[in-house]
């Protein structure tokens, strides 16, 4: 299991709707929009590989989507638990 | 407390997608990020893909790569990758690593020693020398080497085996560009930088699909049309592309004749009264390509382009031209930016001109928001190869061969004599390529780089390639080239070395070495190095120990020149996030615009009132040429009549040598394709997904139809990253007489049902 995040630009005005739109798409959690039209987005998913095809369908699917820009990506399975300091 | 990875993961993630865009951490995440992250190194470097230059941090822990994130600090592009960039580390450790040496025995690649291999390499290339004489030796170097590794390549091929026969692939992609800059501003590269994005109301792009290409520029555009909301973007493209999403008018022409559209928006511009006449009048000459001749005759060359004539060339609304001319004219502020599309063409050298024209007429240059702004392909085309003398009629710091003063200049820096270094250009790589097949050229050096897929018109190559004694350097095994090699030499890949790229804009950002080399891979200026001293040059080279010590010297051959890099030290550049030449001294920051006010050799006393001085002009003028609308090389015809394009995706880049060892990047578009026009594959009788052949004078290659609405009616698109579908056996292998670049993006073909 993978958990990566990316911010998705879109068309002024358009981030609100857009992130109502991806919290449809599975796997995809929207965590609000900033500085006008970004959305910030985590996604979980079985393969790395999910988050340049998550990528391409966003931007193939969402016309008011204009860019996708990975910005984490790590595996679940690499390290155990994490002790909070 | 404990938490588990799930929860620790997905904070990190929004806790790096907040800095991303410099927003405060989402919730206490950073605590945790910051936790986990306790044990990494974060080194700072340039990413390793396209010319956009975007500041990366490498993060390595226990020795190995960990992660990439975008560098906040770079002002290229403060933080945002693209998805290339992204996976950027994973090509470290990719499995197609080369970790030794290969010498061919029997047919056969196998494994030897460094000694055995460089032995072989400096031995042949001596004997080649001996009973050939220099100009049967020859060097291909890359826009993707580091620029020190660059500049020690030409110091040896040129200033010590003697042969002008050193060229480099960004011939294939950027030489047009620089024949336009140096014929009609007098000297290369950009006069403005992306500061001017910033300022920006009017951006023309044309042959770029910027949103796939250099999608961190895109972004820039973005948040500039949403700031700004008077911002307009014309885009002239044969293709729909995702840069469409931001674009206000759309001008889809015919590929191959667009220069009429050009000439027409300049004669729209002067008929509307949109010209800058004191402008003109202090910093323009005209010419007609052979001979000056005055305004007025310019004026009446283009009275054939009428809004109608340039629309029926290029197939598209007259209505539209006006339209684009005076969106151009209205907006004080004005830049264009082009990249493959106008460059790989007969006439790329003349488009550019033609861009640089209209910013010309209207003075919509070196003042914020206004530039002609060519796009780089590869992160170092402008560092190393098109500064540091990468091609055959040039050497480092906008010198030329032909110029027996820069050949002084240079050979005193180089330690050697003014004789060693040939006064007329070598051959261009087509030329080269050419020259080998022929058995004129009979040895070899490629560097980081690989013809065997990118060169057009493949067939008629190869075969020479196979012939010649061929030496590849490269980090990855195999690739179409070090297939067919003789020797190839296992070198340190991106994050194993020490360097400096320079990208688009001007800027030279320093790479910081963050890994040792993998297996017994080393650095390529080391083995360059270890060349010269084995063919007995030793005394010239011995003073080189690393990276630092080439950068010192070839900062010498730049001062006082037009791209002076005196001041960008090592020491600076490994603290600030690059500098944008001109850099006389290392307290000047940079500069923004050349040839006005603000560049350190703008000479105020010659320029008097005049706003630009072009200085690199014998009078301080730049050129508005009148050039010919002259159209592609292969027009279709009745046996050919279907127009093939060439061009990138997203996730790959180029011959997939780097993307194609990161599966995620290999799913996205697993499998070869042709972009097919709906109506076209409707009276085609194909259908989505369906294999169809695409058939050229030169070639035959079967690929899966895509029907999409992109293309224009009667185009096909094909992108050219597959090795195993080599798109450019198709191509068409003729150069613009000026720049010598190859015309990959416009052929005639055939396109049938397979
Ligand atoms: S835009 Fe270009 S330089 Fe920037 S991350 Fe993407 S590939 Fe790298």
């Amino acid at each position: 299991m993978i958990i990566a995040s990316m911010i998705v630009t879109t068309q002024k005005g358009m981030a609100e709707e857009v992130a109502l739109q991806l919290k449809r798409v599975p796997n995809l959690t929207t965590h609000g929009v900033y500085k006008g039209d970004n959305i910030i987005v985590v996604m979980e998913a079985e393969k790395e590989e999910e988050l340049v095809n998550m990528s391409r369908y966003l931007m193939n699917e969402f016309e008011d989507i204009l860019g996708t820009y990975p910005t984490f990506m790590a595996s679940e399975d690499e390290v155990d638990e994490i002790e909070e300091k | 407390m404990s938490i588990s990875r799930r929860n620790f993961l997905k904070a990190s993630a929004l806790t790096a997608a907040a800095a991303a865009i410099g927003v405060e951490p989402l919730h206490k995440s950073s605590v945790l990020a910051a936790a986990v992250q306790e044990s990494v190194v974060w080194y700072k470097s340039v990413c390793r893909f396209c010319g956009v230059g975007c500041g990366v941090m490498l993060g390595v822990k226990d020795g190995k790569p960990f992660g990439i994130k975008g560098d906040k600090e770079c002002p290229v592009n403060k933080g945002l990758l693209c998805v290339k960039g992204f996976y950027l580390h994973r090509m470290i450790t990719a499995k197609n690593r080369l970790l030794h040496p290969l010498v061919r025995k029997n047919g056969k690649l196998e494994k030897a020693s460094w000694d055995e291999a460089m032995d072989l390499v400096a031995s042949r290339f001596k004997e080649i020398l001996e009973k050939d004489g220099p100009n049967a030796l020859a060097y291909y170097g890359s826009g993707q080497a580091q620029t020190e590794e660059t500049y020690l390549a030409q110091r040896l091929f040129k200033g010590y085996i003697g042969t002008n026969n050193a060229d480099g692939n960004p011939r294939l992609c950027m030489a047009s560009a620089v024949g336009g800059y140096t014929t009609s501003f007098g000297a290369d590269e950009p006069i403005g930088t992306y500061k001017d994005i910033e300022h920006c109301n009017l951006f023309l792009i044309i042959g770029s699909n910027t949103a796939e290409a250099h999608p961190v520029i895109f972004d820039l555009l973005v948040q500039r049309k949403k700031d700004s909301p008077s911002c307009k973007i014309i885009f002239i493209d044969p293709r729909k592309t995702p840069t469409n999403r931001i674009v206000d008018l759309h001008l889809q022409v015919k590929p191959g004749y667009d220069l009429a559209i050009m000439h027409a928006i300049a004669r729209q511009l002067i008929k509307d009264g949109y010209t800058d006449e004191q402008f003109i009048k202090d910093s323009v000459n005209f010419s007609n390509g052979k001979d000056p001749i005055t305004y007025d005759d310019y004026k009446a060359f283009l009275e054939k382009y009428t809004p109608e004539y340039a629309a029926e060339q290029a197939d598209i609304n007259p209505a539209d031209i006006v339209k684009a001319a005076r969106m151009f004219g209205e907006s004080p502020t004005a830049m264009t930016m082009w990249c493959m599309g106008v460059n790989q063409r007969v006439a790329g050298v003349f488009l550019n001109n033609l861009i640089h024209n209209i910013h010309l007429l209207t003075g919509k240059l070196g003042k914020p928001g206004c530039d002609s702004f060519s796009l780089t392909g590869q992160p170092n085309a402008c560092g190393g190869v098109r500064e540091a003398g990468g091609l055959c009629h040039i050497l480092p710091g906008h010198r030329l061969v032909a110029n027996e003063q820069h050949r002084k200049v240079v050979a005193e820096i180089w330690k050697t004599s003014p004789d060693k270094i040939q006064p007329t250009p070598g051959k261009h790589t087509v030329a080269m390529f050419g020259a080998a097949a022929k058995g004129e050229i009979k040895g070899m050096y490629i560097l980081c780089t690989n013809p065997a897929q990118s060169l057009p018109n493949l067939n008629k190559y190869i075969p020479g390639m196979k012939d010649t004694f061929l030496v590849v350097a490269e980090s990855f095994y195999p690739t179409e080239t070090s297939k067919i090699a003789d020797v190839v030499l296992p070198v340190a890949f991106w994050g194993e070395k020490e360097g400096v790229y320079g990208c688009t804009e001007r800027r030279s950002q320093h790479l910081a070495k963050a890994l040792n080399p993998s297996g017994e891979s080393r650095w390529d200026g080391d083995v360059i190095v270890d060349l010269a001293k084995r063919m007995g040059y030793g005394k010239g080279f011995e003073h080189f120990k690393g990276p630092e010590d080439v950068w010192s010297e070839y900062q010498k051959t730049t001062a006082g020149t037009d791209m002076d890099l005196s001041g960008a030290t090592y020491d600076r550049l490994k603290k600030v996030r690059g500098l944008t030449w001109p850099v006389p001294d290392t307290s000047h920051p940079g500069t923004w615009h050349r040839f006005t006010e603000g560049d350190p050799y703008f000479p105020k006393d010659k320029a008097g009132n005049r706003r630009m001085y072009f200085y690199a002009k014998p009078d301080g003028k730049a050129v508005i040429f009148a050039r010919p609308d002259k159209g592609p090389e292969e027009p279709v015809s009745a046996e050919y009549p279907v127009v093939l394009t060439t061009g990138r995706i997203l996730e790959q880049w180029h011959t997939m040598t780097m993307t194609g060892q990161i599966p995620e990047l290999v799913r996205a578009n697993p499998v070869p394709y042709a972009e097919l026009n709906p109506d076209d594959a409707k009276l085609w009788g194909i259908k989505n997904r369906d294999k169809v052949k695409i058939i050229t004078r030169r070639g035959l290659l079967t690929v899966k139809a895509k029907v999409i609405d992109r293309t224009r009616k009667g185009t096909i698109f094909i992108p050219w990253h597959w090795p195993e579908s080599l798109t450019n056996i198709l191509t068409i292998d003729a150069v613009d007489p000026g720049s010598f670049e190859p015309e990959y993006k416009v052929a005639a073909c055939q396109v049938a049902k397979a």
